[in-house]
């Protein structure tokens, strides 16, 4: 099979490719030209016989819709609650098979004769986390007639298969991706900005993603060679490998798309700036926080048995408990259905018991902490008291990651336990730092050298982000030296020290695996 | 407006196109170019070429060819390179001159199927100098099959070689070339064992891609009416065994069923005054004075049976190879210094134009090894004793001097090692 990852040389190609097809397709016609490259993306990318779960959710989809627009009545409901059901026991047959196999596994070990089931033996279709939540937002959105119901089935099956979408979303809303079926002409402002933004992705994963794996990496793989600070240094680098790896493959498919006219969604609003835990989830993944809010929180609070318990819980101890009942019915629903998507009980333990805990405690404790902070007279606007709440999220998340990143509960739990025994007297080793042990890694001087000049290039574009302007943009003002320089630049970097060709695979996105 | 954007896009994309051919000239491995380029840059031709692998490579000096033959001839052989690469280097170098003849190397013909018998870094060297054009298309999309990184990672030289920003050297900003025709030689000397003939029987050849692409090397060379010359290159008793010398056979007939001839070094070692003990460099390849022996037997065998001429005396050769031979001397001398045995630098620095004097703490220890005792034999070489403020810690220092002028030309400093019992630089 042709390898057809998106940092692949055969990508690169197949984009040029997929964008002079695209341009000199008459502009009735793009969309079929669109789809039709969509579906030979995905017969290079992954097993071409996983596009029939694409074709089973689009026909649910299709029909369901159709019909509730032509009918009514409590019919309805069950037509368009199957049609959801079917898509979500779907990804729960390939995608969410751990849940089943773990459970059936427990289960077999305590009653002999509960069988013990295993996995199905066909692979499961590429990016049916995210597009499992497109269309469950697709078929909601018409159902609450927030969307019209595309009747042609191919252009539906476009809005599953658009092919920058496939790797690691975004997750879009069928109202943000109408644009598809739309006539673009060519437009070399749209190319050049989709061309930098893929070029900004490159970077992102092949040169400081890939090398924040490989110190990562070094430390999981041994650890009994790496112990003390190595634990820190990999629990403190985890959350900026995510980060580069999982908004290096947005870049790409934003950039993919931009070169076809299409604006897609952003994911990522420096996350790493929020102040609080819940600040950082309206930052990461943005996408899948805004689905989860639209379509599980925001119906859960509106539903009537959510608000008779906030009624009930509101006249025995007040409208503030009534409220936070409400609230943390909703966000325990939300960070379950969040923690589920992820595909493992360890994200449901991460998202829970870390965040839902974590988030609605503040939330109910954060009268009380006002109040603490103005008695100890801090002063909540200083640049020290935001900085130090940035570490404070960071290093919270930092926890959670621990949880995603080991192979399982006990696992994150020992690490843990490891991060905390790392501090003791005996186990303190900061001399790694400085006696060569960073070599273990593989990595050179220059590459570390390479991640410094790498993180202060993230922090400058963030800090400008910030300001509400876009690296981009800013250079596209500046003089034709600075503009091109900086460009020629950053191809350098990803050329040179990009982490890819032969003997070098590159590990696959970290939220491909969703 | 838009136009001006245009043009504007249209210069950057030059720019960094610009950029990346030079980052690729940079990055690329140079083995390939250094051996093959001047090849490439001829203008004279060549009467004989040399292909194959490293047994070849190391084997025909083609600047001793001219110097005592006045034979043109180019080695374009190199390490670890299949009959298919050979092929594909082949067809290159009959589109670029008309040779008389073409000796390929025996050693990595093989049999075996689905097997491009060779390693990732060995393909680079033989096919990276390839001009862009349909053979080297050819070669690539063959070498892309068998290697991560596919097509790409021989395409393109920064997609291959952009990881070695910690391996750079001043050499890799410079275009570096061989002046010996392609080809190394080496100067150290191993005693190896002489082989027996066991057999004239002949193993029954699988029909794998080796021998699918010779047989296309011997279909080329009739269509271009180039006498091919299969060349077994000697090798000591451990390589060839009887099960590889009835390969040789089979190989050697096939090469007579498709019009081609063959020379069996491995039966005429005797004949053409091979010795074992002072010929070899290594375990499995030649030394200058086995390189002699070979080309001398050449030499005799293309004036015979493919009618090449002396061109010492053609004014439309001597002038550029006599140019190349000065400048291939005065390149032997430059890169002294990356000989690091003791008796591979004494070798490589004697000859007709220069003086070495060795200055040494111990001149016993010189005489314990053979190899060094037969080096200072044949250079005709008295070491002197020297003290601590000529050798500088060291236990051995070697001079070079112009042998005309007294001119300094190189120095090396070496250490004794008591276990191998040589002298070895840093």
């Amino acid at each position: 099979m042709i390898s057809l990852g998106i940092t692949s040389f055969t990508f690169l190609i197949f984009i040029l490719v997929a964008a002079i097809v695209y341009y000199l397709t008459p502009g009735t016609f793009q969309w079929i030209s669109l789809l039709s490259l969509s579906v030979i993306f995905y017969c290079l990318a992954a097993a071409p016989y996983t596009v029939i779960y694409i074709l089973i959710s689009t026909i649910t989809a299709y029909f369901s819709t159709l019909y509730a627009e032509k009918h009514q009545g409590g019919r309805v409901t069950a037509v368009i609650i199957s049609a959801v059901i079917i898509n979500i026991l779907i990804w729960f047959l390939f995608k969410g098979n751990a849940y089943w196999i773990q459970l059936s596994s427990f289960l077999h070990a305590r009653i002999p004769s509960f069988p013990a089931l295993e996995a199905v033996p066909l692979a499961a279709s590429l990016g049916m986390g995210f597009y499992t939540c497109q269309i469950i937002s697709y078929i909601t959105d018409c159902c609450w007639q927030n969307a019209v119901p595309q009747r042609n089935f191919f252009k539906l099956l476009l809005f599953l298969m658009f092919f920058p979408l496939l790797t690691s979303g975004p997750i879009c809303r069928y109202n943000e991706l109408t644009v598809l079926y739309e006539r673009h002409t060519f437009d070399i402002d749209s190319f050049e900005r989709g061309t930098q933004r893929i070029l900004w992705g490159f970077f992102k994963k092949l040169v400081l993603a890939e090398r924040l794996a490989a110190v990562v990496n070094t430390v999981d793989k041994d650890p009994l060679k790496c112990t003390g600070l190595w634990l820190w240094i990999a629990f403190l680098s985890y959350p900026l490998e995510l980060y580069s790896d999982f908004s290096g493959s947005i870049d790409i498919a934003l950039g993919t798309a931009e070169l076809f006219g299409i604006i897609l969604p952003e994911n990522f609003n420096n996350p790493f700036f929020s102040e609080t835990s819940q600040e950082l989830w309206q930052r990461w993944h943005m996408t899948l926080g805004n689905w989860a809010r639209d379509y599980i929180m925001y119906p859960v609070l509106k539903s009537e048995k959510t608000i008779a318990l906030s009624s009930a819980v509101k006249k025995r101890f007040g409208k503030r408990a009534g409220k936070l009942a409400s609230l943390g019915v909703g966000m325990f629903m939300t960070w379950l259905v969040m923690g589920i998507w992820h595909g493992n009980y360890k994200y449901i333990l991460g998202c829970v018991v870390f965040y839902f805990t974590l988030m609605f405690l503040y939330e109910a404790f954060s009268p009380a902490l006002k109040k603490l902070n103005q008695r100890l007279g801090i002063r909540e606007q200083s640049f020290s008291w935001k900085l130090f709440r940035r570490i404070r999220t960071y290093l919270l998340f930092c926890v959670f990651l621990v949880f995603f990143r080991a192979d399982g509960v006990s696992p994150a739990l020992k690490m843990l336990e490891g991060l905390a025994a790392a501090l003791t007297p005996g186990n303190f080793n900061p001399w790694i730092l400085v006696d060569g042990s960073l070599s273990m890694t593989g990595l050179s001087f220059t590459d570390l050298s390479v991640i410094l000049l790498s993180l202060l290039l993230l922090l400058l574009a963030a800090l400008m982000r910030e300001k509400k302007v876009h690296a981009r943009y800013w250079i596209a003002e500046q003089g034709i030296v600075f503009r091109w320089g900086a460009w020629l630049f950053l191809l350098f970097l990803v050329v040179i020290y990009g982490k890819y060709g032969p003997g070098y695979r590159a590990a696959d996105f970290i939220y491909q695996g969703f | 407006m838009k136009m001006k954007k245009t043009v504007s896009a249209f210069i950057f994309i030059c720019l960094a196109a610009v950029m990346l051919l030079t980052l690729s000239h940079i990055f690329r491995d140079k083995k390939s170019w250094y051996y093959k380029s001047e090849f490439m840059n001829s203008q004279t031709g060549f009467d004989a070429l040399f292909l194959g692998a490293s047994r070849m490579h190391e084997a025909v000096d083609p600047i001793y060819l001219w110097k005592e033959y006045g034979i043109t001839s180019y080695n374009l052989a190199s390490a670890g390179e299949s009959v298919q690469m050979t092929y594909y280097v082949l067809a290159e170098a009959l589109e670029q001159c008309s040779p008389k003849v073409v000796f390929i190397d025996a050693a990595k013909i093989s049999d075996e199927e689905n097997s491009i018998n060779s390693g990732y870094g060995f393909v680079h060297e033989s096919i990276d100098f390839l001009p862009f054009n349909k053979n080297k298309l050819e070669a690539v999309s063959y070498a892309g099959k068998f290697f991560d990184g596919g097509i790409p990672a021989f395409l393109s030289m920064l997609y291959a070689y952009h990881g070695r920003y910690d391996d750079l050297k001043a050499e890799d900003f410079k275009n570096e070339v061989n002046y010996d025709k392609g080809a190394y030689i080496m100067t150290s000397v191993l005693k190896r064992d002489e082989p027996f003939i066991f057999t004239d029987e002949k193993k029954e050849l699988k029909n794998g891609d080796g021998i699918k692409y010779y047989k296309k090397i011997l279909s080329l060379c009739r269509q271009k009416n180039v006498l091919c010359v299969l060349t077994d290159i000697p090798v000591d008793a451990s390589v060839y065994t009887e099960e590889r010398q009835r390969y040789l056979n089979a190989l050697i007939s096939l090469t007579e069923e498709n019009g081609g001839k063959s020379i069996a070094f491995n039966t005429l070692t005797g004949s053409i005054g091979l010795d074992y003990n002072y010929c070899f460099g290594d375990t499995g390849h030649l030394n200058f004075l086995g390189v002699e022996k070979v080309c001398d037997y050449l030499a005799a065998y293309m004036k015979n049976e493919a009618g090449v001429v002396d061109h010492r005396n053609d004014s439309g050769y001597s002038a550029s190879w006599n140019e190349d031979v000065f400048k291939w001397d005065k390149q032997r001398i430059d890169t002294l210094n990356e000989r690091k045995d003791a008796v591979e630098y004494i070798f490589a620095a004697a000859g007709n134009d220069t003086d070495l004097t060795l200055y040494v703490k111990n001149p016993k220890k010189l005489y314990n090894e053979y190899a060094m005792d037969f080096c200072l034999e044949s250079c005709g070489i008295e070491p002197l004793t020297a003290d601590e403020d000529i050798l500088g810690g060291y236990d051995l220092k070697i001079e070079v001097r112009n042998k005309q002028d007294g001119q300094f030309l190189s120095e090396q400093y070496f250490e004794y090692n008591d276990r191998s019992g040589l002298f070895t630089a840093e």
